[in-house]
Parts: structure tokens; sequence; C-alpha cells
């Protein structure tokens, strides 16, 4: 664990510095912070709230210059105090190191830095002088050590990062304040391509993203979170980019031989990431899909009324094929092919992305899969949208139905069950309504169309005759105690059983992978939770060669989780496939390292910001839509755009650090 | 009208009953059978197995087939069947 020798971060300044090494106390929270590398170890760290040394031979005023310099690359150049002041503070940063001027100086650098930070108008400004200003404010004598050593250099190894707090949360790394730049300025094509670095499908997820990155967004403090994902579904909607051959093999700068091809398992959310990213960095990809349509779970997990299949995702999925790729449907793997096949054709690595599509059971008396009305969420959820929706096969669903479960998964079925005429749909949750773990958007539409919640009610019993469902027993629970996870326990409140008369139990409480796929022969292995064990930095499995991602290693995950792992999977295979073996990635390091860093101290909105709520998507009248598929929410209008975008306060932060090679 | 019913419940379906959907969709056009009979899904029809079988359920009777083999099941086992309980009701008609 890394010792702070001297530092100041938020409102706190640690200074260790007469202490002996074996005295100084360490933070749990920056227990990433001891080296960077294998090797090489962190001697100091600055970011927008101050600093921390480990190693009292850095040079910190060499250190805050990388770090200026890095700020001042980054400056948009909207606003003059960061454009301009950056500039002059690293010049002048520079003729104190090399001796030009002397310490008379530092006043005039800690005016200029003040100058800075109070009047420029994004975070990057902001913050770009922080850790000037607080080793002026706290250790000037370090300064003066420094300069009378001759100790100070600019020339330090080290690395730096640019980031966001939404940035940061969001798996995939998109670069959020970037976008909603580029919408402000109304060049939406510059905007979704900011997307498009990351993942290919920009108008699939900003429908259903579970946005992470609004969760972190500091506009929360002043007034409500920016509208992230329905400023990423406008621009993607607005540029044509999947249907106007944007992507073309000439996109391809460094093509790699015929014979480095790669296969990926899976046209879901990984998959399609995976090969996105590896086609434009040059590979062959063969992407084999089991069913006869792409998309994964995103195809028959997700309501059309949520994700019209036909024109986004389908046309996102073809970007894949306007790239070179192949997508062979109808292979399903362990049944039409297996891994050693794959080796065999001359597959130099393999991306498993095979998701997590079987229903978990309840573990109750009474379900049978072979009971007529008895059938998990999620298959639910494939044959409505695939078997009936996509393939138009008619299906009778008979007349009442019970979700069990509070998820996103539950929402889905319920809103799905009422658009195919069921009429009395019933959704039966063990805790409280505030406990359910589904989104409040889809929680609250499900009410508004009509589901019969049954909240602290648990299934003890499905009922059958003659091979067909006819009810299910329930039990009613009562709240208890918080247990270790803080959630209060439920406990059944004996002899309250009671029935219901239903044609259909629909459970909806998890997913897990099914591992049909693989033999014991292809060495793949999996974890206690029935997962595919992998190294999570790299997506390594047991077998050389052979990597996976998505929900079939994190288990049922979101959409934007596992295009992350698709790309991360692509980066890994790239790795393999030059070196022989994966590499350091250090922006996975960093991410790891500024997570235990938040717990030391809160991002605060410091300046004042005028309030201005966030736009309201229009949706369609509950009454009309909960009889048909048609997609519920409405696009926003170019002028909200506009004004959705100004609501962003560019929250970047700098983080830099001094390494020691 | 006759339903043609192809189980597409979870055995079913990782046999590959879209793949017979699909050929059953296509074989009603070529015989231009789309009045007499109406394809459906259903779920669970209870004739598991695990043997990449689909399960087919024409008047009552249970065909499985391989999806590779949908269009030879159709042609020996699901078409005379049709033919066969179309006569009948024709007759009944008369």
């Amino acid at each position: 664990m890394a010792k702070v020798v001297y530092g100041a971060w938020d409102e706190m300044v640690v200074d260790n510095r007469d202490k002996r090494f074996f005295e100084i106390d360490e933070f749990p929270e920056l227990d990433e912070f001891e080296e960077f590398d294998a090797g090489n170890p962190v001697r100091a760290f600055l970011g927008g709230k101050g600093f921390f040394v480990f190693d009292k031979d850095v040079s910190l005023l060499g250190a805050v210059h990388a770090y200026l310099s890095r700020a001042a690359n980054e400056s948009c150049g909207k606003c003059t105090p960061c454009r301009s002041g950056t500039r002059i503070l690293v010049d002048k940063l520079e003729a104190l190191i090399d001796g030009e001027v002397d310490s008379n100086a530092l006043e005039e650098i800690r005016e200029l830095a003040e100058h800075v930070q109070s009047s420029s108008l994004c975070g990057l400004g902001q913050t770009a002088t922080v850790p000037l200003l607080r080793l002026l404010h706290s250790f000037p004598d370090e300064i003066d050590n420094e300069l009378a050593r001759g100790a100070a250099r600019v020339d330090q190894p080290g690395a730096s990062y640019v980031t966001a707090p939404c940035i940061e949360e969001c798996p995939s790394k998109v670069d959020v304040p970037r976008y909603i730049d580029y919408v402000k300025d109304g060049k939406f094509t510059h905007s979704v391509g900011v997307v498009l670095q990351k993942y290919p499908m920009a108008a699939t997820c900003g429908r259903v993203c579970v946005r992470f990155c609004e969760m972190a967004c500091r506009r929360t403090q002043v007034d409500e979170p920016v509208g992230i994902k329905v400023l990423k579904r406008f621009v993607a909607d607005h540029e044509k980019y999947a249907s106007e051959g944007w992507f073309t093999k000439e996109l391809i700068t460094d093509p790699k031989s015929a014979d480095l091809k790669v296969a990926v398992i899976g046209a879901g959310p990984a998959g399609i990431s995976a090969a996105y990213h590896l086609l434009l960095k040059g590979y062959p990809v063969d992407v084999f899909e089991s069913m006869t349509e792409p998309g994964g779970m995103a195809a028959v997990g997700i309501p059309e009324y949520r994700l019209p299949k036909e024109e986004i995702l389908r046309k996102e999925v073809s970007i894949i094929e306007d790239l070179g790729g192949r997508i062979l449907y109808n292979q399903r793997m362990g049944r039409d092919f297996s891994l050693d096949d794959l080796i065999a054709q001359g597959y130099k690595a393999v991306f498993l992305g095979v998701g997590a599509h079987t229903g978990k059971q309840i573990g109750v008396p009474g379900e049978e899969s072979s009971v007529q009305g008895y059938i998990t969420g999620v298959k639910f959820l494939l044959f409505i949208n695939h078997y009936h929706i996509n393939m138009g096969i008619p299906m009778d669903l008979g007349e009442k139905m019970v979700v069990v479960g509070g998820g996103n998964v539950a929402m889905d079925c319920v809103r799905s069950a009422l658009r195919m005429g069921v009429k009395e749909v019933h959704i039966v949750y063990r805790r409280s309504r505030n406990e359910m773990p589904a989104d409040h958007e889809e929680l609250e539409a499900a009410e508004k169309e009509g589901v019969v919640f049954h909240y602290l009610t648990h299934p003890t019993r499905v009922i059958a005759e003659d091979g067909k469902v006819t009810g299910i027993e329930l039990l009613r629970m009562e709240l208890g105690d918080p247990d270790e996870s803080g959630r209060r326990r439920v406990i059944p409140v004996e002899g309250s059983e009671f029935t219901l008369d239903t044609d259909f139990v629909v459970p909806a409480i998890g997913q897990k992978v099914d591992h049909r796929f693989i033999t014991p022969d292809d060495g793949i292995e999996f974890n206690s939770w029935g997962l595919i064990d992998v190294d999570e930095d790299t997506l390594t499995t047991s077998r050389p060669g052979v990597f996976a991602g998505g929900d079939a290693v994190t288990g049922p995950a979101t959409l934007i989780e596992a295009m992350a792992q698709g790309e991360l999977g692509a980066s890994s295979i790239d790795d393999y496939l030059t070196h022989g073996r994966v590499t350091f990635q250090p922006r996975r390091r960093m991410q790891r390292m500024l997570k235990g860093l938040r717990k030391l101290g809160r991002d605060d909105v410091e300046q004042p910001i005028r309030h201005l709520y966030r736009v309201k998507v229009q949706e369609l009248d509950p009454e009309e839509r909960k009889r048909k598929f048609a997609e519920v929410e409405k696009p926003i209008s170019v002028a909200d755009a506009y004004r959705e975008a100004e609501r962003c306060m560019r929250c970047y932060r700098v983080y830099s650090l001094v390494t020691e090679k | 009208m006759l339903d043609l019913t192809v189980c597409v419940g979870e055995s079913c379906h990782l046999s590959g009953a879209e793949i017979v959907l699909k050929s059953f969709m296509e074989l009603i056009e070529k015989e231009q059978l789309q009045d007499t009979v109406c394809l459906k899904g259903s779920f669970c029809i209870g004739d598991c197995d695990d043997q990449s079988l689909v399960s087919v359920k024409v008047a009552d009777q249970v065909v499985r087939t391989r999806h590779q083999d949908a269009e030879q099941a159709f042609y020996q086992s699901i078409l005379p069947v049709i033919q066969k309980t179309a006569i009948n009701s024709a007759d009944h008609g008369a």
C-alpha cells in the first residue's frame, strides 16, 4: 500500500515529511497507488482536487508543469482564462524550473492560477490549476527547497488522463461531454462520431441504456442530470450512419493478412462490439449466430416498443457487414460446430459472447418446463420478440398472466403481455416498491398501463391441472430488519397463503449461462457462479487464444457493459495476435485508481449555476400504446436538443502520474 | 382452417424451431395452402427430447423432425394429414 509523504486533497492536508517511512499511516482508499504497471511505482499523483507525493525525491514543480501542459492541450479554447491562462502558466513554470526567473515570480503565478480557476467556464479550467494552488498554499517550502537544490525538472516519466465523472462511470468510456459539446455547436455528425468510436450501436444505446453516466452527472447537485441518453438518441437518429454508407472497408487503415481470422460467437452487443473493433483493426472476422436474426439479448430480450428492431437494431448490426465482416446465422455452438472445429478451420482467436439466455427458476413445487403455461421471463420475451413480432407467428397467450420478479425483465414481460392482448397481468414481488430493482421509468410505465402489482408477496407453488397451469399459490411477506447489504429482510407471514387463478406463470428473477455450447474437451472453465472464468482486465479464458465477454462473463448485465467488454476483448485479441500475449492496459489501471480516490472526497459544484430542468420526453398515451408494440418514447426536437446540451457543465478533470519509468 | 403448430419451447427452440417455422412458411406458400393451414407457434407442448428434434403438432398428431429435415417431414408426415383433414371437412360440408 502506498504511503503518502505529503499531499493535499480536497479538504485534507497530509504532511509526513518528518516521519520515518514505517511510521506513516496508510490510506486504504489509495491501495491501488502502489505501482502503475508491474515494477513501476507511482511516485506522485495529481488531480482536480490536489495531489499526493509518495516519493519525496519527485520534482513536484515538474509534475505540476506536466499536469498543466496536459490541461492546456485539452483546452477547447472557448474561454480566454483556460485557453491562454494555462498556456502562460506552463511557460512561467518552465522559466522557473529552468532558472530564468526566481521565486519572486511565484506571486504572479499564484494570482494567474487563481484567476484561471475562478473565471474559466467549465470543469477543465476550473480544476487545471488546483494542484499548483494547493502546492503554493500548503507546501511553499517544498518549492523553495526544490529550486535551491536544483532538483526541479520537467522530464519525469509518467502518464496523464483526461476524464469526467460521466465518462468514468460509463463502462465503454464514451467521451460524453465531447459529444454534447458537438450538439451545442450543431455538429451532429461529429457528435455521433464520438460515440461511434466506442461502439456501432449508438441509436440502440440512446434508447435502452441504463445510464450510469447520468447517475454520475454532477448537474444533479444543481437540478437534474443532463439528458445524456436522450441527446445520444437525438444525434444517432439525426445522422443516418448505418444506412447511408458511412462505414466502408476504406475505413480500415491497417488490414491484416487473411490468415489472421477471428471467430466471434454470438451477434449480441458483446460480439458485435468485438467484431466492430476487430474489423476496424484490420482483422477478418466471422460472427457465428445461433438464431436467424442478430442482436442477441437486445433483439430477443428488449421489447419492440422500447427498441424498434427493423429500422434501428438490424441496421446498426449491418455495419459489421459494411466493414467486410460476415455474420453466419443459424450456427449454434455445441450443436452445429465446436471450439475445436473453429481452430481446425484456421481461426487464430475466438471471442465467446454467448450471453446468459436461460431463465432461473423460483425453486417452488410445480415448476415443470413441460407444464403448459409455465415459461421463464427471458424465454417469454424471446417468443414475443422473435417468433411473434419478427417472424409473424401467431401465439395464444390466454387471459391471465402472473410474472414473478421486480427487475427490468419482469417489466418487459408484463408490458409485452398487455400488448399481446392478455387481459389481466399481475406482478408478484417479494419486497416493497422501494426495493424494486427495475428502472423507475419502466415501473411507472407498467403502472400506468394497468399492470396489477402484488408487493411483499412470494410464490409457494405453481398449480397445474392436466399438464396446464391453472393458478399460483402465494404467501404474504413483511419487512424485517436490514441485512448486511442494507436491504430489509422479508419474513413470511404464517398462514397468509392465497391463490391467484392464471393461465401463465412467468418467473423473471434472473438468468444464467447455458453451458451446453461447450464440452469438457474444449478447455473452457466456469467459475462458481456458472459464468465463463476470465481475467477481468484482459478477458482471457482458461484456453489460450479464446476470450470471452458480455453476459456470459458478467452474468445478466446491461447493453453498455456488454459492448464495453466486446471492445476490451477486441483489444486483447489484437494484443494476442500481435505480441502473443495481452499487454498492460493503462486506462483500466487508471480507472481502478480513480475509483478508490472518489471515496476520499466529494466533487461538489462550487460555481453558481442557473437552474434549468431537463427536457421532458414525450410519450404515447398509455391507453393507446398498451395495445400495440409501437415505440413509446418520441424523439426530441432540435431546439430541445440545443437547450439540453447547454445544461452540460463539462466536468473534465485531468489526472496525471509521475512514475519510475 | 387447420392449425399447424410448431413447438418453440426451450428444447425445440435450441433444436432450431425457427428454421422449421421458416421452411414451413415457404412450403405453405409453395403448396398454396394459405387458406387451409394456419401456422402457429406454441410454448412447450410437452413432447421434449434432447435429440435435436423439433415437435410439430397437426390435427392432434405430433411429428418430430430435425431442423435440417423440415421439408422432408412436411411432405412425408404433415402434408398427408393436412390433405386428409381437408378432404374430411369438405365431406362434412357436403
